[in-house]
Order: C-alpha cells, then structure tokens, then sequence
C-alpha cells in the first residue's frame, strides 16, 4: 500500500498535466456531436427518402465499424484530402483529427438515442400544439425538446461516459491524453511500478465518469421536477 | 490517392484474420457471461455488505477503458504469473506470454457489468407473482428458477445481449494493440508492408460493417423467434405494422430496443 501511495506521488503530478487533453477532446466533440447528432435525428425523421437513406447508412457505418478504425480512417484521409486541394494543414495538432473522429462516431448514436426519444413522445400533443397555432420552432422548444431532453438524457450520459473511456483511443496516433501519458511514464520507468500506475489511472477514469453522472443525474432531476413518475436513482444504479 | 487494387489486394489478408477477431469475440462473450451471471447473483445477495461492495465493484469496472484493461495485462502481469506459476504448477514463457488469453481476459473483464446489469434487468421484468405462485403451487426455488424464470429472462435479454455482441465485436479491434492479428492487425499489418493505408483502412472498415449487420441481422432473427409467444407485444408482421403506421401509432419500439445503449 505505501508503495501504491508512493507511486502515486510520483506520477501524480504529471497525469493531471494530461487530463485537459482529454477533457478538451470529450468537450468539444460532445457539443459538436450534440448539434449534428439532432441534425441527423432530422434527416433520419424527414419525409425526403433520399436524406432519409443517406442519414440510415451514415448511421449504420458509424455504429458498425470500430472506433479504432475510425480514428485511423480520418487520421490518414483528412491530411490527404487536404493534400489534393492544396491547403496546408501540417500544423494542426492531431487532437484536431481525434475531435473530428469522436465527433462523427458520437453523432451517430446520439442520433439513435434522440429518434428513440422523439418517438416516446406523444404525438397528439405536437398536432394539439400545432393547432394551436405555434410555429415549428416554437413546437420543437416548448413541447418537444423539455419532454425530450428529460427522456434522451440519461442514455445520452452513458454514450458520453463511453466516448469518455473510447477518448483512450486518441493515444494511437500518439495524443497524450491519460491513457496514452500513462503508458509513456510506464516506458520511461521501464515498466517498474506500472500495475499500481495503471490501476491508478483506471481510478481517475472511473471518477472522472461518476462526476460526469452525478452531474447528469443532478440535471435529470431538475429536467423531471413535473414528472410524478419518475424515480430519483443512485449513481450506482443500473445504466442500461 | 484511393487504388483499387490495392484494395482490392488487401480484403484477403483481413479476411484471413477474422477466425481470430470471432475467436476473441465468442471467448470474451462467454466468460463475460458466466462471470456477468455470478456478478449479478452477488449484486442481488440478500447481505446488504455484499451487494454493496460488487455494486461498487460493477461501476469501477465499468468505468475502465478496454485500451487500460489491455494494456494492464498485457504487459505487467509477468511478476503475478511467474509466482502464479510456481503455485499451480504450470509454465509461463515471460518471453512470449499468452497475449490472446490475456486478450480475452481484458475484453471480459471490461464487458462483465455490462453483462450483470442485462441479467439484472431481465430479471426484473419478470413480475413477482410468478414466483409466489411457483411457491403456491409447491416449486422448490431450483425448480422456480430454471421452468418458469430463467426462459423468460432469456427471450428478454436478447436484445441486450444482441447489442453487447456486436459491441465486443468492435471493440476487438483494439488488441491489435497488443499485437494480436485480428482483422484490424490483418490491416495494419498489410498497410504498413504495403504503405497503402487508406485503402487497408477502408477495406477493415467494411468488413467490419459487413459483420456487424449479419451479426445485427441474426440477434434481430433470434429476437422474433424467442420471442413468438409475446407476439401481442411485438409486432412481429410486416402486415401488421404497416396497419399500426397507418394508425399513427408508435411502432418503432422494436427499432428502439436495437439503440445502442451501452
């Protein structure tokens, strides 16, 4: 235990060093992802069969390749697209290229999740709206999206939780986020003491994920004040 | 920039390699579930101590990245082994550890609460007066179990245990990192003998979609077969959807079950 605790101090101070990397990738992906996953809930909702078609394949490719695969595919195609039209982008950083990955992965579940909440609404309480005389806008900001964001939010957590652990995955094109400056110090160390670095590192991951739940579950309350329904659950609780 | 040749080149070795991605995936599905089970018999365990201490247990594996779990056995677990080893009487190669148990272990590992929380759910679906009926009737608790529970739960955990296939699926590309040759190993190996990435990339990427959907296509199969005797609930006919469309009903739930919620 005093060698954990040891270990701990040593390292300690540079994993934090490598914890805005991670925040900043899983920020922004989650607000792009957030904006372009209702965007694709709109295609894959649209009477056109044509966006309807294009939205159902985007979406399927996204959930049926690895993500690994798509970090690697956006990693080796944007610079060669780029190439091609002349732009110079050989300075961009490569967290740019994760960002783009996580948030196109991301979109795509986000999508699922926001259609399975659309459709648990009731209809008849859009049509009464719209008879009511509301505009489309005022239909998707007064009744939709209350009811909607109350019933999407805790499945959308559980995707952002999962991209928060996938965020990992940026180490492969060498970003040194958490995962991937844990195993550099393990390296430089030659792998003494890289258990109870690792089994740290897995620690920061879980708390990181309880503190994005606890604010969830925190929101979700205030979201379901209206609701007698609903049930106040423990972070602990099953997420399924 | 995109050639198809070498596309077309780099299907076989990929191809080659997914007896091994299926492998991993079969191998760390069924000890998942074997651990997931007895996970979720410790998580229900009337002792308030217990439950508590593998709730916690559950949340903090969950929240651990494949890559971590990976990376975690694959390179620091030779001092463990070797006093291992000497316990149990068999060898270890520190040379050439057994990386694709340790594969299977990582993968397992990270897909055990997902695998208890299904159990947990389907069982709670099962209303309760069907067990007190079973006492009524005289079923002994073995006998509750295996007639009248655990066929139900099966045909309602189905669709969970559908997603958590397909997901562990996928998530076998990332051994790759500890230089096991599945289907993304297959890839990189050939694009870095070949430096045509892009295309091997692309190739991996839909064989992968390509099984995905079979696999996503046979759980939805199994899904309507298991679940015939609930067919009030399910809608199971085309016909009959179409009628309930028509209706301006809600028939997508069938849809829905497939989000994938992991």
């Amino acid at each position: 235990m005093s060698n954990f605790l040891t270990i701990v101090k040593r390292y300690f101070p540079s994993l934090l060093r490598s914890l805005p990397t991670t925040f900043e990738m899983l920020l922004i992906s989650v607000v792009i992802a957030l904006a372009f996953g209702l965007l694709l809930t709109m295609g894959k909702l649209s009477r056109n069969k044509i966006v309807r078609a294009v939205c159902t394949v985007y979406i399927s490719f996204m959930r049926g390749t690895p993500m690994m695969v798509q970090v690697l595919l956006v990693f080796i195609l944007i610079p060669l697209i780029a190439f091609q039209n002349g732009a110079n982008i050989g300075s961009w950083n490569n967290i740019i290229y994760a960002i783009i990955a996580f948030t196109l992965n991301e979109a795509a579940f986000y999508a699922e999740i926001f259609r399975s909440a659309y459709n648990s609404l009731d209809r008849g309480q859009i049509e009464a709206a719209l008879s009511l005389g509301m505009s489309r806008m005022q239909v998707f900001t007064r009744v939709i999206l209350p009811q909607g964001a109350a019933s999407a939010l805790p499945n959308t957590t559980n995707m952002t939780i999962e991209l928060m652990k996938n965020t990992s995955i940026a180490s492969v094109i060498g970003i040194y986020d958490l995962l991937g400056q844990a195993q550099q110090l393990a390296k430089n160390s030659y792998g003494v003491g890289q258990i109870q670095l690792y089994i740290f590192v897995a620690l920061m991951y879980w708390v990181i994920g309880l503190i994005i739940l606890s604010i969830s579950n925190f929101a979700t309350n205030r979201l379901n004040k209206g609701n007698a329904a609903y049930k106040k659950v423990s972070i602990f609780a099953v997420r399924s | 920039m995109f050639q198809w040749s070498f596309f077309v080149e780099s299907l076989k070795p990929i191809i080659q390699c997914m007896p091994a991605t299926l492998e991993l995936t079969a191998g760390a599905v069924l000890l998942a579930l074997a651990l997931g089970i007895a996970a979720a018999i410790l998580v229900r365990c009337r002792f308030h101590v217990v439950n508590v201490i593998f709730t916690v247990v559950n949340s903090f594996l969950k929240g651990i990245p494949i890559l971590l779990f990976l990376y975690l056995l694959s390179s620091s677990m030779d001092g463990i082994m070797t006093k291992l080893a000497v316990i149990f009487n068999f060898t270890y190669n520190v040379r050439r550890p057994p990386v694709f148990a340790f594969a299977i272990l990582a993968l397992a590992l990270s897909y055990i609460p997902y695998m208890c929380d299904m159990i947990t759910t389907a069982y709670d679906t099962i209303p309760k007066g069907q067990t007190e009926a079973c006492e009524a009737l005289g079923f002994t608790k073995w006998q509750t179990m295996h007639r009248i529970i655990i066929p139900q739960m099966m045909v309602a955990a189905i669709p969970n245990f559908g997603n958590h296939f397909v997901n562990l699926l996928k998530a076998t590309s990332l051994t790759c990192m500890i230089t096991i040759m599945e289907m993304m190993g297959g890839a990189r190996n050939f694009a870095t003998m070949n430096q045509r990435f892009l295309e091997a990339y692309t190739a991996c990427a839909l064989l992968y979609w390509v099984v995905f959907i079979a696999f996503e296509k046979v759980f939805s199969m199994i899904e309507k077969r298991a679940g015939r005797y609930l067919s009030a609930a399910i809608p199971a006919k085309k016909r009959h959807r179409r009628l309930l469309m028509s209706a301006g009903r809600k028939d997508e739930e069938a849809e829905d079950r497939k989000v994938n919620i992991a």
